[in-house]
């Protein structure tokens, strides 16, 4: 069942280490955490939230520890060394800098909604019992974030046309 | 929380643009809008900065799938049926297994161990006392009460306003339960999304504490008797408030409304 509910689990640890690999190690982690936990799990609630859970303070604790090393910088010159994008053309990177750096203003919740939404393709439904938040709430995070990044983006997408 | 309804998004706030996208817009409205979306440079302008947004995320954040024996069967189903055991070489087949399993348990048992040990405890519970020593810093100045209220109601689903006596200062919301530097909410005092009302009255600190009345179901609020202060309690629509004050008595609790069901009191003192 954890594995069933992986791709969730893994946008909620994204969505605070702002890292692929390491929401991977996060959520690896929280696995074992929730098998010696799991005989506190109340069989009467959702399995997946209560995962969830588990895998949110794990990546809080590793955001506290300072995150791991190949964690995402928001410096957009880091980024532009970085990116799977550095052999591409410049604004590519510009544009993946100023993406990072925007999602770094939105809250926890609102990322790993945007994440399950847009990387994952998970329906609101399926956003809403992994996080264990209405389905409106849900699609409020997802369409206020997108009206977010795109106003914050909107002078980077601009920048990059001016000569 | 700003004082314009789109939150300071200006034209890229364009909600049709996210029903779009989710597919709900329909009929008429679907038409209109994508009539609107071929011939309005600005409208296509922002659909393309979208899809470069999906795009952008989709490069930043690569999941890929784990392998089944990485993650591990977890759940409070049924146990899977074990592999059927293979002959081995040096051990029979179930004893190998059993071997396995038991060198297994260990392991993973000394690692969720040695985590639990190592790592801090989740959600933080901040107390009243705590609350009212420790958490002073202004994290969010409201410029007007509708401001004020939207505030309020963005965390809450209810809104609330207050008029205060004389003499009272409004100094601004202090937000306990998040962290600023990980943008998250890793402490509780009635929930995560308690919000701390600082003001000052004739001088002095007064502290309100507002949270939905049914997070605090289950939850102990009490302050000692030698705490160094007085808790006031008082429910407003489906919000509970605590006044955390040095006074004998509460100045600021009478003065909140809810500015959608009720006008507001007569100003107190």
């Amino acid at each position: 069942m954890f594995q069933a509910n992986h791709r969730a689990l893994w946008c909620i640890a994204a969505a605070i280490t702002r890292d692929s690999v390491g929401a991977h190690d996060v959520v690896q982690e929280a696995a074992v955490i929730a098998l010696g936990k799991l005989h506190e799990f109340d069989p009467s609630t959702s399995f997946t939230a209560w995962c969830g859970q588990i895998v949110r303070y794990s990546a809080l604790n590793e955001r506290r520890r300072g995150g791991r090393s190949r964690a995402i910088s928001t410096d957009p010159t880091i980024l532009a060394a970085n990116s799977p994008a550095a052999n591409g053309p410049a604004d590519v990177s510009m544009f993946s800098g100023a993406l990072a750096a925007a999602l770094e203003t939105l809250e926890e919740t609102a990322r790993a909604c945007l994440l399950m939404r847009t990387v994952m393709d998970m329906t609101y439904k399926q956003i809403a019992e992994a996080l264990g938040v209405p389905e409106g709430t849900a699609m409020s995070h997802v369409h206020r974030s997108r009206q977010a990044l795109r106003a914050r983006l909107e002078s980077a997408a601009t920048k990059e046309v001016t000569p | 929380m700003t004082a314009s309804n789109d939150g300071g998004l200006g034209r890229m706030a364009d909600p049709r643009i996210d029903m779009y996208l989710d597919g709900l817009l329909s009929g008429p409205e679907l038409q209109a809008f994508e009539s609107e979306l071929a011939g309005s440079p600005e409208l296509r302008r922002q659909m393309d900065l979208q899809e470069r947004i999906d795009g952008g995320l989709r490069e930043l954040f690569v999941y890929r799938a784990p392998e089944a024996a990485t993650v591990g069967r977890i759940g409070p189903g049924p146990a899977e049926a074990a592999p059927a055991p293979s002959r081995g070489l040096f051990m029979r087949g179930g004893r190998r297994w059993m071997a396995i399993a038991a060198v297994l348990a260990l392991l993973v048992g000394s690692w969720a161990a040695y985590i639990n040990i190592t790592t801090p405890g989740f959600d933080k519970v901040i107390t009243l006392g705590e609350v009212y020593r420790d958490f002073n810093s202004v994290d969010f100045v409201c410029e007007n009460d509708a401001q004020f209220a939207k505030a309020i109601k963005d965390n809450f689903g209810q809104a609330l306003l207050l008029v205060a006596p004389p003499g009272t200062k409004l100094l601004g919301w202090n937000y306990p339960g998040k962290d600023p530097a990980l943008n998250a909410y890793t402490g509780t005092v009635i929930s995560e999304k308690t919000l701390v009302l600082l003001t000052e009255v004739d001088g002095r600190s007064v502290k309100v504490v507002i949270d939905r009345t049914r997070a605090e179901r289950g939850r102990q609020m009490g302050v000692p008797a030698n705490a160094g202060f007085n808790k006031f309690r008082k429910e407003v629509g489906d919000l509970v408030l605590y006044e955390l004050t040095s006074l004998d008595r509460p100045m600021l609790l009478d003065g909140f409304y809810d500015p959608d069901r009720s006008a507001p009191p007569a100003a107190p003192r």
